[in-house]
């Protein structure tokens, strides 16, 4: 127990150094000591409002109970509410760890696997701390002040069949327990889960891409399927459920009523004619789902313990000799440093996502269009729907590859060193840089093109052409100021994080944002109003326009490294 | 690299080079001078100024003042000439993590202007010398620190440059690599290149350089060739002399009994 305390004590004054030095920067200037000084300040206001939710959480709960007693139809509602928001923060408490580790938030196991703490410690520690996530704490406090409501309220009230519900009250808070002790094992195993995945920079890259790709056609989802269930509801295939008495809707699978919420609705519910000894088989599920969370969570820890940098194997490829490979057309050291940008792309995270996210979010919008094609005021959508699927696949393939447009210098990290070494002109870097992105955007583009005509291949071929031309003056427009504004506002990202570590700089971004939207808004014009062919002759016009600015745009551009390359240099290393 | 009016004289000429950081000057005034076909060790203490006198020579970082030459070229009026005929090891080593080591080698190979087969010839050789032939199709981010070393010192040799920078070249290399590299280095000199190296380890470039320069706070302390630099304490090591240049005061010897117990 002293040992557990010198570790709390040890860990408090840890956090504290950490904050405190992070605002005794002598040499940084006001600007940045303010925004320091706000970054610190804002823990603090948070943690003071998260108090009083808390507070309320808990008058809440004990309200809910007492109200679920004195007045007792009001129970049935009351339990609704309950079992929504512990389905919400299930939800949550599993998904949290996820997109944390997406964004790369898990980097501290290596650290606490060095300290001088048993390992059971450890993962209890981790464990209790899931709970201090913010959803965890408004919610399950209220959830045993609801419990203690029930059953104070029981037994002050006159009536001895009432009081006998006070029974129902304890019942309802081991059932609280158990569920926070479950929510604290879920999280906990998910959180080590996929901090043990993204330990190894292959399979976690791989994990990442997967998940993003299913999150973003999981967005589209809601908006499909509401269109489907409309469309039951209409035909009458589909009726709303009977009373919200009922647990779980008749047509929803079984295995949902295994869920933490349902168990726990299951154990809380009473009334007249509820037995507590029919409660008994809900409580015993609710410890066993705790208990196995609880020791895979352990499993899983005790895994990341055994190897904490990773298992795999060094892989020996055959040497298959070193290949001069030249982009047809060019110089060759423009060339080679497009080739640089097009590889290192693809090995990272943010430049698969450039080429493989927009296609199947295509093919989801297709289908969507698809569905949309009967309803009254849409009906000439099906046939625009294969180009206008496309069209949105360009748009945001130009938009996912900001990562690299808008930070074409300091993503390289040292490999910028390597070309500023290299005897090669600053207008064949920048060149080569836009011909590497250009790449990048093009690859997903031709996916996008598969995909929406796999999906809906109908609609005219001049608008598909134009569709392409428009995409690829969009691109060409932008490029001598994505050139320029990466020049000016670098900064040290890393292209394998998906949060704020991967992005280019914030203003950049804006730029880019902002000329990407305008530089578009002619093509949707030019697409929506004109005649197909003439669309299609208009916008291969804008695009070859587009290219002859582009050129001298970049050698523009190209003049803005000199003064800054020691700055981009230093950028670029991360300094 | 062959050419058909190579410029003579040194390899580095620099007059009056400073580079300063606001007010804080790291190169104060350097009057280099390193003779073709030497090994210039270039020594200072941590902070000395040794990486921002190679970045500024190498075109890394603008000089605040001064003016100077490589290969007799002027880098400022005529950078991709000069860049041509000079390699460089930096500091961060200069790597793709992303590229595998032959990509590396690959991109040197174009951005240089080698042709394909110079390319897989001295590719294969490099890779050979430096033992990473089985680890060429690896991405760089999986090579151990001593490979990187290893590799950054590949892509620097690959154009056959006739001037070298190394900053920090043994550290962190194992000493099998080590003893593969100096031999290759030494031969590098033998066939007539120039290298300037900075180094913390004073045993190596007791034993490979020709000349050696010693900087300390920005300052050149000294230069000229060993034998030079040694006479003005006969007898003495080089870790001596070094420490009797920069004026290291002798570190008090602390018992520190506890460390026992």
């Amino acid at each position: 127990m002293t040992g557990m305390m010198r570790l709390l004590r040890a860990f408090a004054w840890f956090r504290w150094r950490i904050l405190a030095n992070s605002v005794r920067a002598d040499r940084r200037d006001t600007i940045e000591q303010l925004s320091r000084v706000a970054a610190l300040v804002m823990p603090g206001l948070l943690a003071a409002t998260s108090v009083g939710s808390v507070v309320l959480a808990i008058a809440g709960g004990w309200l809910a109970g007492w109200r679920s007693i004195v007045d007792f139809p009001s129970s049935v509602w009351i339990l609704t509410v309950i079992r929504v928001l512990l389905l919400a923060v299930t939800g949550l408490m599993a998904l949290a760890p996820v997109i944390v580790g997406v964004h790369g938030g898990l980097g501290r196991q290596t650290r606490l696997m060095l300290l001088p703490v048993p390992r059971a410690w450890l993962h209890l520690v981790e464990v209790v701390t899931t709970l201090l996530d913010p959803w965890a704490i408004f919610v399950l406090p209220g959830l045993l002040s609801y419990a203690l409501g029930l059953a104070v309220a029981a037994l002050v009230q006159p009536e001895p069949w009432v009081r006998h519900w006070a029974l129902d009250g304890i019942i309802a808070l081991a059932a609280g327990i158990l569920v926070v002790g479950i929510l604290a094992s879920l999280a906990a195993l998910m959180t080590f889960l996929v901090g043990w995945i993204v330990r190894d920079r292959r399979r976690g890259e791989l994990f990442v891409i997967v998940f993003i790709i299913a999150l973003g056609c999981a967005a589209v989802l809601p908006a499909f399927l509401s269109r489907n269930l409309g469309r039951d509801f209409a035909h009458g295939r589909r009726k709303p459920a009977a009373s919200a008495m009922a647990w779980t809707p008749s047509d929803w699978p079984a295995w949902t009523t295994a869920l933490p919420s349902e168990l726990y609705a299951e154990a809380v519910v009473f009334g007249y004619d509820v037995p507590e000894a029919q409660k008994i088989w809900p409580l015993a599920m609710l410890a066993i789902e705790g208990g196995v969370l609880f020791a895979l969570s352990a499993f899983v820890h005790g895994s990341i313990g055994q190897a904490v940098e990773g298992t795999r194997a060094r892989r020996h490829r055959t040497m298959t000799g070193v290949v001069a490979v030249r982009l047809p057309g060019m110089w060759p050291g423009t060339s080679a440093v497009a080739l640089a940008q097009v590889r290192t792309a693809m090995r990272s995270v943010r430049g698969r996502l450039v080429v493989f996210l927009p296609g199947p979010l295509v093919a989801m919008i297709a289908a969507l269009f698809g569905s949309l094609n009967s309803t009254p005021g849409f009906e000439g959508i099906g046939d625009a729907r294969g180009y206008l699927a496309f069209g949105g696949g360009l748009l945001f393939g130009l938009y996912a590859a900001q990562a690299f447009t808008m930070n074409q210098f300091a993503s390289d990290r040292a490999g910028l060193t390597l070309e500023f070494l290299a005897p090669i002109r600053d207008v064949d870097l920048v060149r080569g840089k836009a011909v590497g992105c250009a790449v990048l955007i093009g690859a997903g583009g031709v996916l996008s093109f598969a995909c929406a005509w796999l999906m809906a291949p109908g609609g005219s071929p001049w608008l598909w052409m134009a569709t392409l031309a428009g995409g690829a003056a969009t691109f060409l427009i932008t490029s001598p100021l994505t050139a320029l504004v990466s020049i000016v506002f670098p900064i040290a990202a890393d292209l394998s994080k998906t949060g704020t570590a991967g992005n280019p700089h914030a203003l950049a971004m804006a730029a880019g944002s902002i000329a990407i939207a305008g530089c578009a808004v002619p093509v949707v014009i030019a697409l929506s109003v004109l005649p197909p062919v003439t669309a299609c002759v208009t916008l291969t016009i804008w695009a070859l326009a587009s290219f002859a600015v582009c050129l001298p745009g970049l050698g523009w551009a190209a003049k803005a490294i000199r003064p800054r390359r020691e700055n981009l240099a230093l950028v670029a290393q991360g300094r | 690299m062959t050419t058909t009016h190579e410029p003579t004289g040194p390899a580095i000429a620099s007059t009056n080079l400073r580079k300063s950081f606001g007010d804080f000057e790291a190169v104060a005034g350097l009057d280099l001078s390193v003779p073709r076909g030497s090994f210039y060790g270039f020594l200072g203490a941590n902070g000395a100024g040794k990486s921002t006198t190679i970045k500024c020579l190498t075109g890394l970082m603008r000089p605040t003042a001064g003016t100077f030459r490589l290969l007799g070229l002027d880098p400022i009026a005529e950078p991709v000439a000069v860049k041509k005929r000079i390699g460089v090891v930096p500091e961060d080593l200069g790597l793709f993590d992303r590229l595998t080591g032959a990509e590396t080698l690959s991109f040197v190979g174009q951005v240089y202007g080698l042709d394909a087969s110079s390319l897989r010839t001295r590719s294969t050789e490099l890779l050979e010398v430096m033992d990473l032939m089985r680890s060429a199709n690896e991405l760089v981010a999986d090579y151990s620190h001593g490979m990187k070393k290893k590799m950054a010192l590949a892509a620097a040799l690959l154009p056959a440059p006739r001037l070298l920078f190394l900053d920090e070249p043994f550290e962190g290399v194992d000493a099998v690599a080590s003893r593969q590299v100096k031999e290759l280095l030494s031969e590098y000199v033998r066939h007539g290149g120039t290298i300037f190296l900075t180094s913390h380890i004073l045993e190596i470039v007791e034993r490979l350089c020709t000349h050696i320069g010693v900087i300390h706070r920005g300052r050149l302390v000294a230069q000229g060739s060993l034998a030079e630099l040694r006479a003005g304490s006969p007898g003495a090591s080089l870790e001596e002399r070094f420490l009797e240049l920069i004026g290291a005061d002798a570190v008090p010897m602390l018992h520190l009994d506890w460390l026992g117990g």
